[in-house]
């Protein structure tokens, strides 16, 4: 409602300048128009078409596809393209008109010339509709016939292709003459004195039609059996030609022979074309003509089409069946004298401007006439007219089709019935249009389906729209119109009806605007709370903002509607877009005035607790407390009342919606400060005992109640409902055993329960504490991953009462739990996860606990932040190198992401902790220093050997840094916003972080997180490689980014690489070292060196390192040490493919550490692997291309040869020979080094091994290339 | 299609009238539609067929549809009465010998079925010739007292030479359309 009243708003802008003064200011708007809508490319299409205008015809076949790409985009809004449609079609059918002339309609150019015109034209029609258009085409006389040739012309070329993309306009030029036609055919001239060929023939028979005439009918006839658009508009011509004064003859033949269509239904699937377009024709026809004209034909049309209405034919076809019931009312209505019912309610027809204009008689014809006593003479008036009328016998028949097509299963055909029954009802006497409205409302029987519903809803609003339902019939009807506003069926797992809600506000709708805000006051307050109620609470966007229109035009037509203003400013067409917003928002808002609160309530318990959809009934709990604040006595009683019991219920959704309400609404009364009895009290600590007695958790639904359950105790607890030692022991119990279930929901919910319950009933026994944290670190070592994922977490919520005494113990033993489980069944990362985030927990409440309790002791103070530092922090740092994989992929990543934001917080409890010590003691000495300065004096002196000290900060931001320049987007984030949080922190400074202010400079403090971005955080990160303290952790993230897999984040990090060693010998050279350190660090750890290899050969491919003097062969030595160590036993082939193309490299080297990088290399000319000889076989010969200086001038031509001849992927046995040979001549040392590798295995190894290992290279290959 | 497509397509048709002028040939229809589109009036020539024009009007689109009026034209003036909502009667009021003629044609017209429900406005053009009858005058020899009582009508004196008068009649036209448009459909 909002967008249309927007777009009103600004069609108002534009009315007053229109007003003043016609001519300036009407092309003034459309100027305005222009540019607000139509902007850059109306210039582009104008452009283009002065093209076409000036070479009279379109040369470049890309503008059409041009314009009508850009006409597309106005699909939905046609009217803005309205102001343009006149320049646009105007040129276009004159140069179709007047080269059709210059031509001539023989010669086949023509055609070559409309077809692309009439592409533009025809998508014009598409967007704006045919009607719009067609006023802009030329209308002569002599253009008749030349449509018609045109049309004859294009009649029997057929389009090559079905894609619109690939069109070359064969359709659309038949379209277009069609509509040109269907204009053409009103020149106001007898069509025998337009024919030219007539002239010729002089002496035309009575009998004949014009030869005109007759080309029109064949080639309309022939598009009625097609299935395109022409059939359609081919009707239109039909019926607009044979309507025509001087067509009486043909018109009595196309009667006919759609008689011969429709009497003679096949099976034939073109013949069902026909039919549809005889039938579609037919109402066409009936819709245009004159009753004179057609009461003639009215039996044998009526005849065929009841026949047809009950074929099979027509109950396989809704199209057909909707296109019956447009000719079944268009047949009515010709039947039925053309009047104005004098019983019809007129009720908002006048506007005071129109009422001080008129005429005095002119008013007579509206009276009113409902309140009988006051019009006599009206209601005498319309009983004669009752007597007057005589209802021809086929009404009776008609009618009762339009009824059935009420109930038809297709909306279409419902629609088209219910347009009916208002057109027809509109001719009837008042007592006939009684009838009808009775037959409507035997829809609303509970027998009918949703269908009959629909439409009976609609032809209501059909009937109220044309003042039909007289303001006595209202309240029969308002009964079935409030059903069908909650109509709503259960079907399977989900239900239907949402289209009888939305009719059923559309019926609101209609009363709104027909009615006198007399007729309407009680109807409406009567109305209004349900429409409100669905315009909040509907499960669909469309009804709610169907309801919330409906109530708008209420209000708006009515006027003084009490909050009507408010409430529809509040339920707006944006605010009920979102369901949460309407429930908890607007529905909030409207329950504040009087007489919405229980309806809303009502409805709520009565459909939305008990809905199919879980979310819904989430929502709907949600919602129901929101409202309790207004009435807290009422939910406590009635409500609960209601609801308790419901918790039982043998339907699921309803015991799951009522367990999770009842919670909701006892936290709300909690916050009203609401006291409930001791008997509520008592029933309340009754409701899961009970649930769990009637064994309501076993099945299908389980899962699904356990997480109520456990909701529902966090709410009792929150509440603190009195209860049972027993019942206390059964609700823990029950938690427990939620705590360690596999779905992660029911745990979580289980462990925000037990925060709460442990709190609210479980701190004064000592000895139950200790059961219970006893138990939960039991589980941490539990074989069940669940029950370990739950302790942990059960763990983080426990109050510092309860690990007080064991605290070391507990820390310990999470923090076993926190690394990666070594009996590798039993890893788990979401144990460990939990184990992490439990872990934090538990230091929190420790310190917090501490700190409140006065008691606490200075030394065990002290040890609890050693074990912090020491320990935590240590697991912590460890679970950050967490890199497990699982068929799920890095899950990882998770325990890294918790461990994460357990260094931040540990972090900040070390420094708070150093803190307080350093002022406290400052404070003694000297008071006058401001805090500040304390905080510089205590980072400068760090004589106090604080907790936090500058190693920890170089790994903790080493390790942040390290995530965050890793591959995975979300981690990356992560990481980066914990640096920010970190360096930025308001509570407490962090001291001791090496290089501050370059950080701070990196992720500066209005940062506009744009973390994600790739290309905003690498260039950043990099510049931290400068510093030796952070390089090797960045790096060792930096090498995964760069060799993985991910081709934009490779191509992204690379170049912030490659940017910042940009002419820095310095920077290669410590880079080098960074490397090396890494190759050595994750010795065969595949995750990374793989990477890091792949890291290194791209680098090289840039220059990078090579140039350096110093430090290569330093580098070179490194990496060939690393590669002869990673490459032994490899089975990787993407490790040995980026290790062979580094061996590569490194032979082009000038320096003679190429020697060993080349027969190493040569090795590999006999791996067992094909695949990786032909590779290395490649890879010798680039090397001896490039460095010449490797063998002898004299052996360079033999090696080369040898190198290119042979098939390395071939016969192991000879890519063996050859490279002996290779390297016998080439006097290379490589003897010793090949026959101690691949001359043990070969000789170990016979032949069938070496068949299996070429096998296993194919699955090794599989591998690596990702699947 | 739902209730709020159902508006949409409801307030975009309340815009759109359809208007039908006819009248005798020489009445000076097509000047009417001229001026109050402020196109140029100077050169006219008799409507051989018909002309469609679409003017935005106040908030409306009206399109008028202008038929010529020769005798023999005027057998055909029924093909275009298909959802009329306005129907404009132009007189010649200084055309004193064809009067009767007129009053013929008008009843004739007002006897069509399919235009029962549209309202009627009756201009009285020519108001700025020597010798032309008043709009009181035209309304008695054309007995307009003596219609149908459902009728709604108004005569106005106008002047398409001069634009007097076209405002006014148009005015009250569109608002008696639009005070009805949207309870039919």
């Amino acid at each position: 409602m909002a967008a249309i009243a927007e777009e009103e708003t600004v069609k108002k802008e534009d009315e007053p300048l229109v007003m003043v003064n016609q001519e300036e200011d009407e092309y003034d708007s459309k100027e305005r128009v222009l540019q607000k809508y139509f902007l850059q490319e109306w210039n582009l299409v104008k452009s283009l078409l002065d093209a076409i205008v000036s070479n009279g015809r379109v040369s470049d076949p890309s503008s059409v596809h041009k314009i009508r790409s850009i006409l597309d985009k106005y699909q939905e809004q046609g009217q803005l393209l309205e102001p343009y449609l006149e320049s646009i079609v105007s040129p276009l059918m004159h140069i179709v008109r007047s080269r059709t002339i210059e031509l001539g309609v023989e010669s086949d150019e023509i055609l070559e010339i409309i077809k692309p015109i009439c592409i533009i034209i025809y998508s014009l029609v598409t967007v704006c509709g045919y009607k719009t258009v067609i006023k802009f085409f030329p209308h002569q006389v002599s253009d008749l016939e030349l449509a018609v040739s045109l049309l004859e012309k294009c009649h029997h070329t057929s389009s090559a292709t079905s894609l619109r993309q690939e069109s070359t306009g064969e359709m659309e030029a038949k379209c277009v003459m069609l509509l040109w036609l269907y204009i053409l055919v009103l020149v106001p001239f007898d069509i025998s004195t337009v024919d030219t060929s007539i002239t010729n023939n002089t002496n035309l028979n009575d009998l004949e039609l014009t030869p005109l005439v007759s080309r029109i009918l064949g080639f309309c006839k022939d598009y009625l059996s097609t299935a395109g658009p022409m059939r359609t508009m081919a009707g239109l011509v039909l019926s607009r030609l044979l309507t025509r004064p001087d067509m009486t003859k043909a018109f009595m033949r196309f009667v006919g022979w759609t008689h011969e269509v429709l009497s003679s239904v096949t099976e034939d699937v073109l013949h069902h074309f026909q039919l549809l377009g005889a039938v579609e024709s037919l109402a066409a026809i009936f819709k245009a003509g004159s009753r004179k004209l057609l009461l003639d034909a009215i039996p044998v049309v009526w005849n065929d089409t009841l026949t047809l209405y009950k074929s099979s034919t027509a109950s396989r076809s809704p199209l057909l069946r909707k296109y019956l019931m447009k000719l079944t009312q268009r047949i009515g209505l010709t039947a039925l004298p053309h009047r104005l019912p004098s019983w019809r309610y007129v009720g908002r027809s006048t506007s005071l401007n129109v009422a001080l204009n008129k005429t005095g008689q002119i008013d007579q014809g509206n009276y009113v006439v409902n309140d009988g006593s006051s019009n006599l003479t009206q209601v005498i008036d319309v009983s004669q007219d009752e007597e007057d009328m005589d209802v021809p016998e086929i009404v009776e028949e008609i009618i009762e089709m339009l009824l059935s097509g009420l109930r038809d299963m297709d909306t279409v055909v419902r629609w088209s019935a219910a347009k009916g029954i208002g057109r027809i009802t509109s001719r009837l006497t008042s007592s006939l249009a009684e009838e009808v409205l009775s037959s409507v409302s035997e829809l609303f029987s509970p027998g009918e389906g949703d269908g009959s519903w629909h439409g009976g809803c609609l032809a209501l609003a059909e009937l109220a729209r044309r003042g039909l339902l007289l303001p006595a019939s209202l309240s029969k009807v308002v009964p079935f119109i409030v059903k069908a506003l909650h109509y709503d069926v259960r079907r399977g797992p989900h239900s239907v009806g949402s289209h009888v809600r939305d009719a059923a506000a559309y019926v609101c709708w209609a009363f709104g605007r027909a009615y006198y805000h007399e007729e309407m006051k009680s109807i409406l307050e009567h109305l209004a709370p349900h429409l409100l109620t669905v315009a909040c609470y509907d499960r669909e966007v469309n009804c709610r903002r169907a309801a919330a229109a409906a109530f708008q035009e209420n209000v708006g037509r009515q006027g003084n509607y009490p909050h009507g203003i408010d409430i529809i400013n509040t339920a707006d067409y944006f605010s009920l877009a979102s369901r949460v917003n309407s429930y908890l928002d607007v529905a909030v808002f409207i329950a504040k005035y009087e007489g919405y609160l229980f309806p809303f309530v009502d409805d709520l318990l009565d459909r939305k607790i008990c809905h199919w959809d879980k979310g819904l009934r989430e929502l709907a709990a949600e919602a129901l407390s929101s409202l309790v604040k207004y009435d807290p006595e009422y939910f406590a009683s009635v409500v609960m009342e209601k609801l308790i019991p419901c918790t039982l219920s043998s339907d699921l959704c309803m015991r799951h919606g009522a367990t999770l309400a009842t919670g909701e609404l006892v936290l709300a009364l909690h916050k009203c400060n609401y006291a409930l009895s001791s008997d509520k009290q008592k029933t309340l600590a009754g409701v899961v005992p009970s649930i769990e007695k009637a064994r309501l958790y076993r099945g299908k639904g389980g899962e699904i109640m356990r997480a109520a359950v456990s909701r529902f105790i966090e709410c009792i607890s929150v509440f603190n409902v009195t209860l049972s030692e027993k019942i206390k022991r059964s609700l823990l119990d029950t938690l427990n055993e939620n705590l360690r279930h596999p779905n992660s929901q029911i745990q979580n919910a289980a462990v925000q329960a037990l925060k709460y319950f442990v709190q609210a009933y479980l701190l004064v026994d000592d000895k139950v504490m200790g059961d219970v944290l006893s138990k939960y670190l039991s589980m941490l070592s539990d074989p069940n991953v669940s029950a370990r994922r739950g302790s942990a977490l059960a763990i983080g919520v426990l109050p510092f009462k309860f690990l007080a005494s064991r605290w070391r113990n507990v820390l310990l033993k999470l923090c076993g739990c926190c690394t990666i489980e070594e009996n590798p069944e039993d890893t788990d990362a979401e144990a460990r996860v939990n184990a992490v985030k439990g872990l934090v927990a538990v230091c929190e409440t420790l310190i917090n606990g501490r700190t409140d309790s006065v008691t606490s002791l200075m030394e065990e103070d002290f040890s609890l932040f050693l074990l912090i530092k020491n320990e935590v922090m240590m697991t912590l740092f460890k679970a950050l190198d967490d890199y497990s994989v699982d068929n799920r992929g890095d899950v990882g990543s998770w325990v890294r992401e918790a461990a994460l934001d357990g260094l931040e917080n540990c972090t900040y409890m070390l420094c708070k902790r150093d803190l307080a010590c350093f002022s406290g003691r400052a404070e003694k000495n000297s008071t006058e220093f401001v805090k500040q300065q304390f905080i510089n004096e205590f980072v400068k002196n760090n004589q106090d050997f604080p907790l936090f000290d500058e190693n920890l900060a170089t790994c903790l931001i080493g390790g942040i840094v390290k995530q965050a320049v890793e591959k995975m987007d979300k981690l990356r984030e992560a990481a980066a916003n914990v640096l920010h949080r970190i360096l930025y922190n308001q509570m407490v400074y962090i001291p001791h972080i090496p290089f501050r202010d370059k950080l701070e400079e990196i992720v500066p403090k209005e940062a506009d997180a744009k973390w994600v971005v790739p290309t905003y955080s690498y260039p950043r990160f990099v510049q931290l490689l400068q510093f030796g303290c952070y390089s090797r952790h960045l790096l060792s993230g930096l090498v995964i980014s760069i060799g993985g897999l991910q081709d934009s984040l490779k191509r992204v990090s690379l170049s912030a690489l490659l940017d910042y060693l940009q002419g820095s010998i310095n920077r290669q050279c410590m880079l080098s070292g960074d490397i090396l350190w890494i190759l050595q660090q994750y010795k065969k750890c595949d995750r990374v060196i793989i990477p890091t290899l792949k890291s290194i050969e791209i680098l090289f491919s840039k220059k990078i390192f090579l140039n350096l003097e110093a430090q290569r062969t330093t580098f070179c030595a490194g990496v060939l040490d690393s590669l002869a160590f990673e490459l032994k036993g490899s089975k990787d082939f993407s490790k040995l493919y980026a290790g062979i193309a580094l061996l590569g490299y490194v032979a082009s080297v000038p320096d003679p550490i190429n020697t060993r990088a080349f027969s190493h290399l040569l090795t590999f000319l006999s791996h067992r692997f094909p695949k990786i000889r032909k590779a290395s076989a490649e890879q010798v010969y680039l090397v001896l291309l490039q460095n010449e200086s490797l063998v002898g001038e004299d052996k360079m031509e033999k090696a080369i040869e040898v190198v290119s001849e042979t098939c390395w992927d071939g016969d192991m046995d000879t890519a063996k020979h050859k490279r002996l040979e290779l390297c016998d001549f080439l006097g290379l040392d490589v003897g010793p080094v090949s026959k101690n590798i691949d001359g043990a295995s070969s000789k170990s190894s016979n032949k069938k091994l070496v068949d299996l290992d070429e096998n296993a290279s194919y699955s090794s290959l599989v591998e690596s290339s990702g699947f | 299609m739902g209730l709020l497509s159902i508006i949409r397509k409801i307030k975009r048709k309340e815009k759109e009238m359809r208007i039908l002028m006819v009248g005798l040939d020489n009445s000076g229809k097509t000047t009417i539609v001229l001026k109050i589109n402020g196109e140029d009036t100077s050169v006219i020539s008799p409507t051989l067929g018909f002309n469609i024009k679409t003017i935005t009007y106040q908030k409306y689109t009206l399109n008028i549809w202008d038929v010529g009026g020769q005798k023999t034209i005027r057998s055909y003036w029924r093909n275009y009465f298909e959802q009329t909502d306005g129907l404009i009667w132009v007189v010649d009021s200084s055309d004193l010998r064809r009067l009767d003629d007129c009053k013929m044609e008008l009843d004739n017209l007002l006897k069509e079925e399919r235009l029962s429900g549209s309202s009627l406005l009756i201009l009285a053009n020519k108001q700025d010739i020597k010798g032309a009858l008043t709009p009181e005058e035209i309304a008695k020899v054309l007995n307009l007292e003596a219609m149908d009582k459902s009728r709604h009508w108004k005569i106005v004196g106008c002047s398409a030479f001069t634009g007097q008068g076209l405002l006014e009649g148009f005015d009250w036209l569109v608002q008696d359309i639009a005070s009805r448009i949207y309870m039919l459909d």
